[in-house]
């Protein structure tokens, strides 16, 4: 697990400013490792370092891997730079997922901000492909403007699957959706809180925020899941830098059950 | 979400539109729009929901409303005279008492989300 | 030769054991003098052991003093921990080379010499023990480590002599040495003669043993032996270190914004040295450097510590800005969310982050503190 494989970029796609999704496929390998949505890769650009990023393809997909990263650092700076035919290390996939077991018979709420869509797209992309196994599938995404959303292209074929609804801090006179924070959207929503699973990705003070919302619509604390996110260098639970509370990010999670994890929650500087 | 429910308050200012409906269900957004931009088209600002007020400048001096609102979808609002609301809320304290109550829950709630807005909350998440 | 009893090695004949470990290939490690203190590192013969010498040791203190008498192991636990071997502060995982595009990468063998450690001591068994938890039998193996630790031997000294800083009897860490070793040892001085008493816990040891000169033990020298130990323990018993360790997690957990955090964190220097100096802590960072060509790559790794500002380093900046929410972490983390992670504690009460604390934090201290200012 210490010692990357190596990946080829065979598709790149700028998804909106500084943000690209590259498609990759193993080198040295006929298949890839199957992975679990909302678990991890360890990307390494050559020299510039390594990077946790999420899955955000169809977990169908056996040939290639997608993982969409925005240029933050010197090392995703160096990833969002490569082009088809590059070649870059890959470790993983690591980390627990989001509850894809759990989600069968469900009506499923899936929560996003901004770069919080990438990891739900691969349980986004189930679930569109199997509508039928869900007792209702609900989408709201929020971003704090409508150039800084992701996946529009697909939103499209998505909504004929599912019940889309996007909410974006600021937006000009252009846009015809919602314009606001994504908490009206959760607060607004219909949902059999006895039959919910809610699913939450993005900056912690929107997962916090929106978890506020869910629980004063009375959702069960068992029923929500929030992907968290710290530095992480080794993504095997030895480095002790993703360590929050008790839990190793990297290992017990991301993807944490609300309800093992409220008490931490709120902590400060944890 | 049923008609019934469908209720906004807004002053007799503002102008309301009505666009069609989308697929089957009947969405109640308003969206205010800021009415004083200097240039080209107005700015919008919020999206506010069912049971929201749209405005409640009619309920603190001076009484002037700054924004406009527009419905993108087909609504149902109600709209109030506020300058006789306030006469009936001075002659009954306790009307007064318990519109105020139920006003300020919706005004807190919008302000909350106003400075949630502000917090840029999408920004920090790879 | 199953259930060996217990044995005589003559003080004079300590050499065999470490020349018989020399000849069945191991590297030999254990307690030398070097800088004023007594640390870890490559002997030869018993003459490098610090023979005649002792410790003393107190919130940042630490002297070398003569001891007095001529035993090998009068000093305490050495400013080094064992892990530094095991797991070393600085190594290479792996290079890579880039030609025309292409990655080519090359792991790193951790192929050596199997290691024998001298003089380890209980405290120091169950930080090795602590570590292998996170290394071996977590959900990922460090095959590095665990081959460092498959072909290790140890030679475990019991305590007969506790530092103020020890607090092992808190702990249930110590000073008897009760988990496996190869080999124990308690060193007894006993009027004139000056011997050890030894057992040995594996066949490896007891094949060792088997190259020594040795005889059986006599009842009063296992009287004289278990009496050594308890003088140790009543040591830290009656020391104003000792304290009830079995609620601490429940403690720690409850004071999270205890004002303990804050007075301690007056003093903190966010140094680091506690981490270095523990012999449990872990933790580990990632170096991706690359040559002057660009095209050779290379991946260490190193001790990092909690302690520093750049560890929760994320998006930006740091999650755990200050010293206070730092301090908390580490102890935090060793007192209490280790037993949710690993099942046991994170701390032996071998005293080295009070010794090498430059400002003289005291651990048990601020258990104390915590204590003071707790509401359960």
């Amino acid at each position: 697990m210490n010692t990357p494989q190596r990946y080829q970029v065979v598709h790149r796609q700028l998804e909106i400013p500084a943000t690209v999704t590259l498609e990759i496929q193993a080198v040295d390998a006929a298949h890839i490792a199957p992975f679990s949505p909302g678990q991890f890769n360890m990307l390494y650009g050559f020299g510039a370092g390594e990077v946790p990023i999420s899955f955000s393809g169809s977990p169908n997909a056996r040939q290639s891997y997608r993982h969409t990263l925005r240029a933050v650092g010197k090392t995703s700076e160096a990833l969002s730079q490569l082009q088809v035919g590059d070649q870059l290390g890959v470790r993983g996939p690591f980390g627990r997922g989001w509850p894809m077991d759990l989600l069968i018979g469900k009506h499923v709420l899936i929560i996003a901000g901004g770069l919080g869509l990438a990891p739900l797209r691969p349980v986004i992309e189930t679930l569109v492909s199997q509508t039928d196994q869900y007792a209702g599938i609900q989408l709201f995404y929020g971003g704090k403007r409508p150039e800084e959303l992701l996946y529009l292209s697909q939103f499209k074929t998505w909504r004929s699957a599912i019940d889309v609804e996007i909410i974006v801090d600021r937006a000009g006179p252009d846009w015809s959706g919602h314009i606001g924070v994504i908490t009206q959207l959760v607060n607004t929503a219909h949902f059999p809180v006895s039959n919910t699973i809610a699913l939450v990705c993005g900056p912690e003070i929107m997962m916090r925020f929106s978890v506020q919302t869910l629980q004063s619509k009375s959702l069960p604390d068992t029923a929500i899941y929030v992907s968290m996110e710290r530095n992480m260098h080794c993504a095997i639970g030895h480095c002790g830098h993703c360590q929050w509370g008790p839990n190793f990010i990297c290992k017990d999670g991301p993807v944490f059950c609300y309800d093992d994890i409220a008490s931490w929650f709120y902590q400060k500087e944890l | 979400m049923r008609r019934e429910n469908c209720v906004a308050i807004c002053t007799r200012t503002h102008t309301v539109q009505w666009h069609a409906q989308r697929t089957g269900g009947f969405h109640c957004w308003l969206r205010t729009i800021a009415t004083h931009q200097l240039h080209g088209s107005a700015t919008p600002l919020l999206t506010v929901n069912a049971n929201e007020l749209v405005n409640w400048s009619w309920l603190i001096p001076p009484y002037r409303h700054r924004f406009d609102a527009r419905a993108l979808t087909a609504l149902r609002t109600v709209a109030l005279n506020g300058t006789c609301i306030r006469k009936k809320c001075d002659i009954d304290p306790k009307l007064g008492f318990d519109l105020l109550r139920r006003l300020s829950a919706v005004i807190i709630s919008s302000l909350h989300n106003a400075q949630f807005q502000l917090l840029d909350v999408y920004s920090t998440h790879s | 030769m199953k259930n060996m009893e217990p044995q005589i090695l003559a003080a004079e004949n300590l050499d065999t054991l470490i020349q018989a470990l020399k000849t069945s290939g191991f590297f030999v490690i254990g307690p030398v003098r070097q800088e004023q203190t007594i640390v870890y590192d490559e002997i030869h013969s018993a003459a490098d052991l610090p023979q005649g010498w002792t410790d003393e040791q107190e919130k940042g203190h630490y002297r070398l003093l003569p001891s007095g008498d001529s035993r090998y192991f009068g000093h305490t636990v050495a400013a080094h921990a064992w892990k530094k071997f095991l797991n070393p502060p600085k190594q290479l995982l792996w290079q890579a080379h880039r030609e025309q595009g292409r990655i080519v990468f090359s792991p790193q063998s951790s192929a050596a010499a199997p290691l024998a450690f001298i003089g380890v001591r209980s405290c120091e068994l169950h930080a090795i023990r602590i570590q292998d938890a996170v290394f071996i039998h977590d959900a990922h193996r460090d095959d590095h480590y665990n081959n460092r630790r498959q072909t290790l031997f140890t030679v475990a000294v019991n305590c007969t002599r506790a530092a103020a800083t020890c607090f092992c009897a808190s702990m249930h860490t110590g000073p008897e040495v009760t988990l496996t070793s190869d080999i124990v040892l308690t060193e007894i001085i006993d009027d004139e003669s000056h011997y050890f008493l030894m057992h040995a816990d594996t066949d490896s040891g007891r094949n060792i043993i088997q190259q020594l000169p040795h005889h059986v033990a006599t009842p009063t020298q296992h009287a004289l032996a278990k009496q050594g130990i308890s003088a140790a323990r009543d040591q830290m018993i009656n020391g104003p270190r000792y304290f009830d360790s079995s609620q601490l997690k429940e403690l720690l957990y409850r004071n999270l914004e205890s004002p303990a955090w804050d007075e301690v964190a007056e003093r903190c220097l966010s140094c680091a040295n506690c981490t270095l100096a523990c012999p449990t802590c872990f933790c580990s960072a990632v170096e991706d450097t690359t040559d002057l060509t660009g095209q050779h790559a290379e991946r260490w790794q190193r001790w990092d510590s909690c302690f520093n500002r750049d560890f929760s380093y994320i998006h930006g900046g740091a999650v755990r800005q200050s010293t206070r929410s730092r301090y908390r972490q580490w102890m935090t983390h060793k007192l209490a969310s280790w037993i949710d992670q690993f099942g046991h504690s994170g701390c032996v009460g071998c005293g080295r982050c009070i010794t090498w604390c430059p400002v003289g934090i005291d651990i048990t201290e601020q258990l104390t503190a915590l204590q003071e200012t707790d509401a359960p």
